[in-house]
């Protein structure tokens, strides 16, 4: 079995009888944080299943740190699920629940309890563990279901719309802790509509759409191969009559606009306007209050790839 | 030439529609009856209400049968005729198709009533319910009205039928004066569906008020009729305060109890000590109504509870 | 003219400690956020707001009636969405919507019409006419907001109106319920965690947190903390923050990590940007964002949280604005 956490997927296709869940997949994910975006249908769902091996592909392998994960505890021993829904069995309290589902992986009582309390005290819920999750808060319930997932110190997490319910500070302190966990190495997948967030935890994005990988990569890197959509730059300045003349004739300038507040650029070659303006204001021969990519952030960059 | 507002229009129209417990009323009522086991029953009580129709016809109308009828249902030592044939033959034929179709209608009620409130709990729909502008008490109406509408089909139109194919088929300029005569036959029907609509629909709502599942309504209210009535067969058995208490449990057995007085009325057992003994081990109409109307407003009371409930969020 | 009007509301559950204390807050037109931490009481402030509150101690008006006397009127004329999935059993769409509005009181035939004109507006196209337990998320969504328009009420209360949508249907079911405000007068009470999302939709927001309210404030006054610029570059990072420093000019944050993706950065107000070109050019950095920072609302409520109202300068706070400080347990 390889050391480093990692999920492999090639040429994986997934379907349910006539319908589509994942049209020829070929992705990495190593140590760190991922981010795994696409609307709904997409095939995410499906992408989650086939790595924690509840689902086998009808093509392709898929394999976890190195091995296949279908029908195979030896793999899922290194696997922990957040999943969306949440089934806690609501008549013991979770403490007992978390024990008992680490004992599953093998580990003996005591130590399962060590283990279970331990988590459920990193996730923030050390003071209600003595009870059941049936009075828990949606935010609570994310929460326990981290501590699940961490409990047998899985190398591979995999996390489906991890920050559900929970309110802004809990967001914050979850949100941190995956991070956290991806420092510490493990390989971290998040799966998420709320792209702002998914934008704070992970570097590394997966945008799937229609079964079929559209793009990895960080947002920056996906936003500069989308050449077909120039580059809108609000340049905020006094200077715009003085500054136009001077940017419109370099290379990927598009349109140039006049506004109130100064010059909206359209380029395929931002990296270009960039330096020029850049030298420029660095010389004192413009004034440059603000320079705004306005299109470049995950949003512009998701809506761009899924229209 | 125009070019129209686009996208989102104001209301302009009304809000003085019907009262909401009708719209409550009728989805309900909806959706009991599009149920499969409402259908299927349905037709059972059809085939049955069918047969039962034609076997009328041959009885009051084949002169051979009828005379062979006088015999049998005719005292030694009174004047007999054909009115009085028939009211007899009524209300034993009214007994025997009650005795089947009251627990028939024990089962639709339970089928297709499981979910009368307990869908609204288990879709989570009450909410939508509460924040319109209605009372507790409309959808307690709403809800309350669906069986006895759904038992109307089955329990009370065939005995109305029934009752005035007997009056059609009186000889000629007679069927007026018959059914004057036998309005008490009416009653009993009417008497008999109350108990049954009431009872039934106090205990649906009571168990559909407090699980969100259907299964388990269905798995208690049969456990409550098909048990009730056997406690009420072991009541017969029994004599005194027991008896009397027993007898009554059954909500099935409380439905048909009208019929069986009724019957019992006829004089047909000639001999009077049975007659005794069948009026003693036959259930009150009174005490059945009594019974089902207490049934009903604890039914009530445990929707009402619900619907007072102002959860709308988590 | 406010459209909810609380003043010293109290409201006790059994024994259990209040689950709003003395709140006395106003909610004005156009849409509100309303935020806080889970337990704070927002949901019991939601059914006084759509007059399902009985009993409480103070007063409460919405939209100029009593929450107390007029309950039945106020939800008449308030809307209402829930967060949690809520459905009519075994029925069409087009059903569901016409039935509630017939609940509200419409005649069945302008109820039926009105529910295609909702259903239609939200975008659920001809799935109107298919069950509603066959529906999407996202699909499930529009049709809860279907459910709320029907009645055509003057004032919507949304709790976590986007739970569950694709970035795109997110992005599609703001701008529309932004257009209910804009364009037809509509009030909306915008209950969410998701704070950018507030933060594009609102004009105001007012914050609960352990049963107090904790001030209402609107968004426009969060002007940009003057001196604070959010920039990004490409190149070598040690060198260039070794000559901010040298510059006076303080990191606050560095988000994106060393990478220089997202740094925080402040300076003299005086000075503009001009210092941070000025300094990328001497080591040879190539700025691709420098912008003036807002503060987020996300800074914003994490301040109200921790106690520190907004400053004058980045919110300013309305007249039904009050402190309650050191009590919180």
């Amino acid at each position: 079995m390889s050391e480093t956490p990692s999920i492999a997927l090639t040429n994986v296709s997934k379907w349910y009888g006539e319908v589509m869940g994942l049209n020829d997949v070929s992705v990495e994910f190593g140590p760190g944080v991922s981010g795994l975006l696409g609307p709904n249908g997409a095939g995410k769902s499906t992408m989650l299943k086939v790595i924690t091996g509840m689902l086998r592909p009808n093509l392709g392998t898929a394999l976890v740190c190195g091995r296949k994960p279908f029908d195979n505890p030896g793999v899922m021993r290194r696997v922990g699920l957040v999943p969306e829904q949440d089934a806690f069995y609501p008549h013991a309290a979770i403490l007992d629940v978390i024990t008992y589902l680490t004992r599953l992986q093998g580990y003996d009582k005591a130590e399962s309890r060590r283990r279970a309390m331990n988590n459920l005290e990193r996730v923030g819920l050390g003071h209600v563990m003595d009870r059941s999750a049936a009075g828990f808060s949606k935010g609570m319930r994310q929460r326990a279901k981290l501590a699940q997932a961490l409990a047998h110190d899985p190398d591979v997490l995999v996390l489906d719309e991890p920050l559900n319910g929970l309110d802004p500070t809990g967001r914050r302190e979850y949100a941190a802790l995956i991070r956290a966990l991806g420092d510490e190495g493990k390989c971290v997948l998040v799966s998420s509509h709320i792209l702002h967030e998914v934008a704070l935890v992970a570097r590394r994005l997966v945008v799937l759409h229609n079964g079929r990988v559209l793009a990895e990569g960080t947002a920056r890197e996906i936003r500069e191969d989308l050449s077909e959509y120039p580059l809108t730059v609000h340049v905020q300045t006094q200077d715009g009559e003085a500054l136009a003349p001077l940017i419109v004739s370099l290379e990927g300038v598009g349109r140039i606009e006049h506004a109130p507040t100064g010059l909206i650029v359209r380029t395929t070659q931002p990296n270009r306007l960039f330096d020029e303006i850049g030298a420029m204001a660095a010389e004192g021969k413009v004034t440059v209050e603000a320079l705004d990519p306005v299109d470049e952030d995950l949003e512009a960059v998701f809506r761009y790839l899924t229209q | 030439m125009a070019v129209y507002a686009r996208g989102y229009r104001p209301y302009e129209g009304s809000f003085g529609g019907r009262s909401p417990v009708m719209a409550i009323f009728g989805q309900g009522f909806r959706n009991a009856i599009r149920t499969r086991s409402f259908k299927i029953l349905g037709v059972l009580v059809l085939i049955f209400y069918v047969i039962f129709t034609i076997q009328m016809y041959v009885m009051l109308n084949i002169e051979e049968v009828v005379s062979e009828g006088f015999s049998r249902f005719a005292n030694r030592n009174e004047p007999f005729d054909f009115a009085t044939y028939t009211t007899r033959y009524l209300k034993q034929a009214l007994m025997g198709f009650y005795g089947f179709v009251a627990t028939v209608g024990a089962l639709i009620s339970m089928l297709a009533g499981a979910g009368i409130v307990a869908d609204d709990l288990r879709t989570r729909a009450l909410p939508l319910y509460l924040v319109r502008p209605i009372r507790p008490i409309e959808y307690v109406l709403g809800k309350a009205l669906v069986l006895p509408a759904v038992l109307a089909i089955v329990l009370l139109s065939p005995g109305l039928t029934f009752y005035l194919f007997a009056g059609l088929w009186q000889p000629d300029g007679t069927t007026n004066e018959w059914l004057g005569n036998n309005v008490d036959i009416l009653g009993n029907v009417i008497h008999s569906y109350l108990v049954a609509s009431f009872g039934f629909t106090g205990l649906m709502l009571f168990l559909s008020a407090r699980t969100p599942r259907r299964g388990t309504v269905m798995a208690i209210a049969a456990a409550v009729y098909f048990g009730g009535a056997m406690m009420a067969g072991l009541g017969s058995e029994l004599r005194g305060v027991a008896q009397q208490a027993l007898k009554h449990v059954s909500l099935i057995v409380n439905s048909v109890s009208a019929h069986v007085m009724a019957e019992a009325e006829t004089d047909r057992w000639r001999n009077e000590a049975q007659m005794e003994r069948f009026r003693e081990e036959a259930p009150s109409p009174t005490i059945g109504m009594v019974v089902a109307i207490a049934v009903l407003l604890i039914g009530a009371y445990a929707v009402y509870r619900r619907a007072r409930s102002t959860e709308v969020s988590e | 003219m406010a459209i909810v009007e609380i003043r010293g509301l109290t409201k006790a559950y059994g024994r259990r400690p209040p689950a709003l204390r003395d709140v006395t807050l106003e909610i004005h037109e156009g849409v509100t956020g309303l935020l806080g931490p889970n337990g704070a009481g927002k949901s019991t402030l939601i059914q006084c707001v759509l007059g399902l509150l009985p009993d409480f101690q103070g007063d409460a008006k919405v939209l100029g009636l009593d929450a107390r006397r007029d309950r039945r009127e106020i939800r008449r004329r308030v809307g209402f969405m829930p967060e949690f999935d809520a459905y009519l059993p075994e029925t069409t769409g087009i059903k569901a919507v016409r039935f509630l509005g017939q609940l509200t009181g419409m005649p069945y035939n302008h109820a039926l019409r009105r529910a295609h004109e909702v259903l239609f507006h939200v975008g659920l196209g001809e799935a109107v006419y298919r069950d509603v337990r066959e529906y999407s998320t996202g699909m499930r969504q529009r049709f809860k907001l279907a459910q709320a328009l029907v009645h055509d009420p003057e004032l919507l209360f949304l709790d976590e109106p986007l739970a569950g949508l694709d970035p795109k249907g997110r992005e599609e079911l703001l701008k529309l319920i932004r257009r209910l405000a804009d364009r037809h007068g509509k009030h909306i009470i915008w209950s969410s965690h998701i704070l950018p999302e507030v933060q594009k939709v609102a004009d105001s927001i007012t914050v609960l947190k352990e049963g107090r309210s904790e001030g209402t404030y609107r968004l426009e006054e969060f002007a940009p903390r003057d001196g604070v610029y959010s920039i990004a570059f490409d190149g070598e990072s040690p060198d260039f923050r070794a000559a901010l420093d040298a510059q006076d000019i303080r990191v606050l944050a560095t988000d994106g990590g060393e990478s220089g993706d997202a740094w925080t950065v402040a300076l003299d107000p005086e000075l503009g940007s001009a210092p941070i070109f000025q300094l990328a050019g001497e080591h040879g950095v190539r700025l691709r964002r420098v912008k003036p920072v807002s503060e987020s609302l996300e800074d914003v409520f994490m301040r109200i949280l921790g106690g520190h109202a907004p400053s004058a300068q980045s919110a300013v706070s309305e007249e039904s604005h009050h402190f309650e400080t050191g009590e919180d347990a």
